[in-house]
């Protein structure tokens, strides 16, 4: 069912939209962003056309299970069509049925191929109507859900189950699918089912119809009519001129004359088979048979010929039906997005490296000190006072300080040198300890790990060195950093793994 | 004419990595609290269907900045010679390991790279600073200065005088809360650095313009196909004649609602991912707001139609019943049939409808019973739904991709439905009318979609 052009979609491309769409649900969106739009750069066309073509493209080789599915509905179409067939033979055979005591009943084929039929057509026409209706009328939705109970479009599944084993599997599975989607394919399964139903109806009537004609051809058939309801030759006349309306003008043969319906009409008593027919010509019996064309005419156009169109219209809505399931295809606006617009990539290509602090990184609380005096560093150009600075080291960690120094920040490197030279002085005299206070709102950098590591040097071993981070407080005196900023520079110095290298935080803000 | 390359540069922990995140729309950018996460460059280039349109270089911050400069001086060089100074620098020292971050950082930029050097506008300037501005004038690249508020300390004065001192251009931008506007802004003035980048970056914040429009209109489309969803939504369960089906009731009413919580949750995902946000977490104390119960009527004059909204939707809805009634009858009625059916539905939607879920017991053609929970028919149930998805995408769409904090839905933050047009409202009380009349979700679903999008783009 699609077409040259790509642009009606099948019910295989159907079946492989909705596969593909489920499985790219699991895909990440850059990824399918990336693939859609180099397959939507070489497409062209319309919006379906185009989506096929990415259908064609992204599937993988070998046989889908939808195309394997398809395959399986056409077998069972296949099936049905046969079954069709050979009831049709089968009821025209019963119908038609000429043993030479009694003629065949016209009323008979009247009855099964002509208003049986018409009724048929009837509730088909009922199962027909759109939802729309359904839904406003109650009663139509009770009538549609017991006619498709009958619907021979039904046995799909129950034939499925004579497939083998793989066909059978995709079937079930292409319908499960439909079913998990049943606001979206319900029209479509709806569509399938009376597709079915009139491909089923069509060979009953071809079967019928080869049966009808075999008896004629091969077999000398005598026809007459009889029925137990008060109907008068005139009546039926006028009936079976109802009935010609659509061939008489140019099939006149086919009209049975007064003289043939009186003629051939019979009952079970009384006066012989037919005691009418004397009245026909005795040296033409073929008469006798001349309600064939009749038979054959009501038989194409009140039975043939209405369940073809129906066929035809219920191929035309299943077609309809798909093509628009295929457009409302949850995920779909969401490719044709992909394909059609630009890929905006912004993201970096490779993971990241992440940096990861060396050393021990044990923290250890900052043991008793051997010593009460303490030189302070005022790195990177805090802006307290020299004495503020002193008295908040003394009131919090006990230490004197004899004196306090710039480094970092705006001091020069050979000032920085300088002063580890003069810091390594005063230890070696008086053996103090080393007080660093830091900006605490600043990141601690490598050029302080520097420092640190060549005062160490130069201090040897044991000597202690304390970090303190600081943060300024209101009227300018330092109070203790934020636990975020502190915890920050204690895992950098823990990181050291200098045993006598500790990081201290003032107990509070100094007024 | 060569595509133009931003190195974002500076002092460590002061938001580069922010910076880039946003411009990039990029969550998997590592942004750490501690100094030295960013360890080796790292490039993100903006590609149009595969054409190189500009790149970001995030870089690894200055370490070693005093030592760097005084190699420098110690050069003796002109100021025509200063470039080639840093460039022996980063080839002497690349191999030594001694300065691994800065020849790092100033790779890029000797490749030609414009300066985007980043400073944090919440702390006070340090003269530490001056070091690593000095080097990077010396490498004579365009250049242009960023002032990002990390904190809520204001010393963007401070900042702005120093910096003006090296940099042509000085700005200030809020890496992690700046609107979708100024990132384009930004975006912009990286093209006046340098006369042959304006083409490229005007090309580029005309398509991220068009991508945003595209994104809002995915969005739009992800909330109507969660809301057409949740409207039609029901719950069924069989059982045998036999069955009491009141013994059924609460379990098929909880799980009815379960599926709607957890649709509308797929919905909010939805719209996140449109807009690329992955690590979006969620406190459940934090959103506390948006995952209240859905069915907490409580909220429901906050979310969806107040009061007299309502009464005006309902009214409009009998209105329509009762015209019907008129025009079946010709006339005869005097349009009292419009009449009773607006003052009979405002009633019925201010007051009714006390009950949201209603469970229907059907009886099977073939035997058995057939409950059926769902769908919802309560006036204001499709606004409260509507305004509780609007609120999660004004959060979602103003977030940066710098923004790593929890996603925080403040009530006071929130207009629940906003204000919406008088059309924009009437094609949706349209829209949930024939929803509750049946309407399957995929009939509605593209009205539902355009109707939405009317609202978020006059947002």
């Amino acid at each position: 069912m699609a077409d040259p052009m790509g642009r009606v979609p099948s019910f295989a491309q159907l079946l492989d939209l909705a596969e593909q769409l489920r499985l790219d649900e699991t895909r990440p969106v850059a990824e399918l962003r990336k693939r859609d739009r180099e397959i939507g750069r070489r497409s062209v066309g319309d919006q379906r056309g185009r989506v096929l073509f990415w259908l064609s493209e992204v599937h993988e080789d070998g046989e889908s299970a939808a195309a394997i599915a398809n395959r399986s509905r056409h077998l069972i179409v296949a099936v049905l069509v046969l079954l069709g067939f050979g009831l049709g033979f089968a009821a025209s055979r019963v119908v038609y049925y000429y043993d030479g005591a009694r003629p065949v009943n016209t009323i008979e084929v009247l009855a099964v191929f002509v208003a049986a039929q018409l009724g048929l057509l009837g509730l088909t026409g009922i199962a027909m109507l759109p939802a729309s209706v359904r839904r406003r009328l109650p009663l139509v939705g009770a009538l549609q859900d017991g006619l498709g109970v009958l619907s021979p479009g039904r046995w799909q599944s129950a034939l499925a189950r004579l497939l083998p084993q793989a066909y059978r599997d995709a079937f079930s599975s292409a319908l499960g699918r439909g079913r998990s989607h049943q606001k979206l394919f319900g029209d479509v399964q709806r569509w399938l089912v009376l597709l079915g139903s009139q491909s089923f109806g069509v060979a009953f009537h071809l079967g019928a119809l080869s049966s009808c004609l075999y008896l004629v051809l091969f077999t000398d058939l005598a026809f007459g009519w009889s029925t137990t309801l008060a109907l008068e030759s005139g009546e039926l006349h006028r009936i079976t001129q109802l009935l010609s309306i659509p061939w008489a003008a140019w099939f006149s043969e086919a009209v049975p004359s007064v003289a043939l319906i009186d003629a051939t009409r019979y009952f079970r008593l009384g006066g012989g088979t037919l005691p009418g027919a004397s009245a026909l010509d005795s040296v033409d019996p073929a008469s006798l048979g001349g309600w064939w064309p009749f038979c054959v005419a009501a038989m194409v156009t009140y039975g043939l010929l209405p369940r073809a169109l129906i066929w035809a219209f219920a191929r035309y809505r299943f077609a309809t039906a798909v093509r628009m399931a295929f457009d409302r295809m949850p995920g779909l606006v969401d490719l044709v997005d992909r394909l059609d617009n630009p890929l905006v990539e912004t993201n970096a290509p490779d993971a990241e490296r992440v940096g990861v602090l060396t050393g021990t990184g044990d923290h250890r609380p900052p043991g008793e000190l051997a010593t009460r005096r303490c030189a302070i560093v005022n790195w990177a150009g805090l802006e307290l006072a020299d004495d503020s600075l002193s008295s908040a080291v003394e009131r919090d960690f006990g230490l004197g300080a004899v004196c306090v120094h710039a480094a970092g920040g705006a001091q020069s490197l050979a000032d920085d040198r300088a002063l580890l030279e003069r810091l390594t002085e005063l230890h070696d005299q008086s053996n103090l300890a080393v007080v660093i206070m830091v900006r605490s709102w600043e990141p601690p950098i490598l050029e302080f790990i520097d420092f640190v590591g060549e005062l160490r040097a130069k201090l040897g071993d044991g000597a202690a060195i304390i970090v303190v981070p600081v943060a300024l407080g209101e009227d300018g005196v330092p109070v203790a950093a934020l636990e975020s900023d502190h915890e920050q520079w204690r895992q950098r110095v823990d990181a050291v793994g200098d045993p006598w290298l500790s990081i201290r935080s003032l107990a509070a803000a100094v007024s | 004419m060569t595509t133009p390359v931003f190195a974002v540069v500076g002092h460590p922990n002061k938001g580069k990595s922010s910076v880039v995140s946003t411009l990039a729309h990029d969550d998997s950018v590592a942004i750490a609290a501690r100094a030295g996460t960013t360890v080796v460059c790292r490039e993100y280039p903006m590609k149009i269907d595969g054409e190189l349109i500009y790149t970001l270089v995030d870089t690894p911050g200055f370490q070693r900045a005093r030592k760097v400069w005084d190699w420098l001086q110690v050069q003796q060089v002109t100021a025509a010679e200063h470039r080639a100074a840093v460039e022996r620098f980063v080839a002497q020292h690349r191999e030594t390991g001694e300065f691994p971050d800065e020849c790092e950082l100033l790779t890029p930029v000797l490749e030609g790279a414009g300066i985007l050097y980043v400073v944090d506008g919440s702390l006070p300037y340090g003269p530490e600073y001056e070091a690593e501005m000095e080097i990077l004038r010396w490498t004579g690249q365009p250049s242009l200065a960023l002032i990002n508020r990390i904190g809520s300390e204001d010393h963007v004065e401070q900042w702005k005088a120093a910096l003006r001192q090296y940099f042509q251009v000085v700005r200030v931008f809020d890496a992690v809360n700046a609107p979708f506007a100024a990132r384009l802004d930004l975006l912009r003035a990286f093209g006046q650095l340098e006369q042959d980048w304006a083409p490229a970056l005007d090309r580029a914040v005309e398509i991220l313009e068009s991508e945003r429009a595209r994104q809002q209109s995915r969005a739009a489309r992800a909330i109507g196909e969660m809301l057409a969803d949740v409207l039609s939504e029901s719950t069924t369960r069989h059982l045998s004649t036999g069955d009491d089906p009141k013994a059924y009731h609460d379990a098929l009413e909880q799980k009815f609602m379960q599926k709607l919580r957890d649709r509308e949750r797929r919905g909010r995902v939805a719209v996140e991912e449109v807009y690329d946000q992955h690590i979006v977490e969620r406190s459940e104390v934090d959103v506390e707001l948006l995952d209240s119960d859905l069915f907490s009527t409580d909220d429901w004059y906050f979310w969806g139609l107040n009061r007299r909204q309502l009464v005006t939707a309902g009214a409009t809805s009998g209105a329509v019943v009762g015209g019907a009634l008129d025009v079946a009858l010709g006339g005869a009625t005097f349009l009292l049939g419009t009449a009773i059916g607006a003052a009979v539905g405002g009633a019925t939607a201010a007051f009714g409808g006390a009950r949201l879920t209603q469970i229907k017991v059907l009886t099977l053609p073939l035997g058995g019973l057939l409950l059926q929970c769902g769908p919802i028919r309560h006036e204001n149930f499709p606004y409260v739904v509507l305004g509780r998805a609007l609120h999660h995408h004004r959060v979602l769409s103003g977030r940066t991709h710098a923004d790593r904090t929890t996603l925080t839905l403040a009530e006071e933050a929130a207009t629940g439905l906003g204000q919406i047009d008088t059309d924009t409202r009437k094609s949706l009380d349209a829209i949930f009318r024939r929803l509750r009349e049946g309407a399957a979700a995929h009939e509605v679903c593209d009205e539902l979609a355009a109707a939405v999008g009317a609202i978020l783009a006059a947002e």
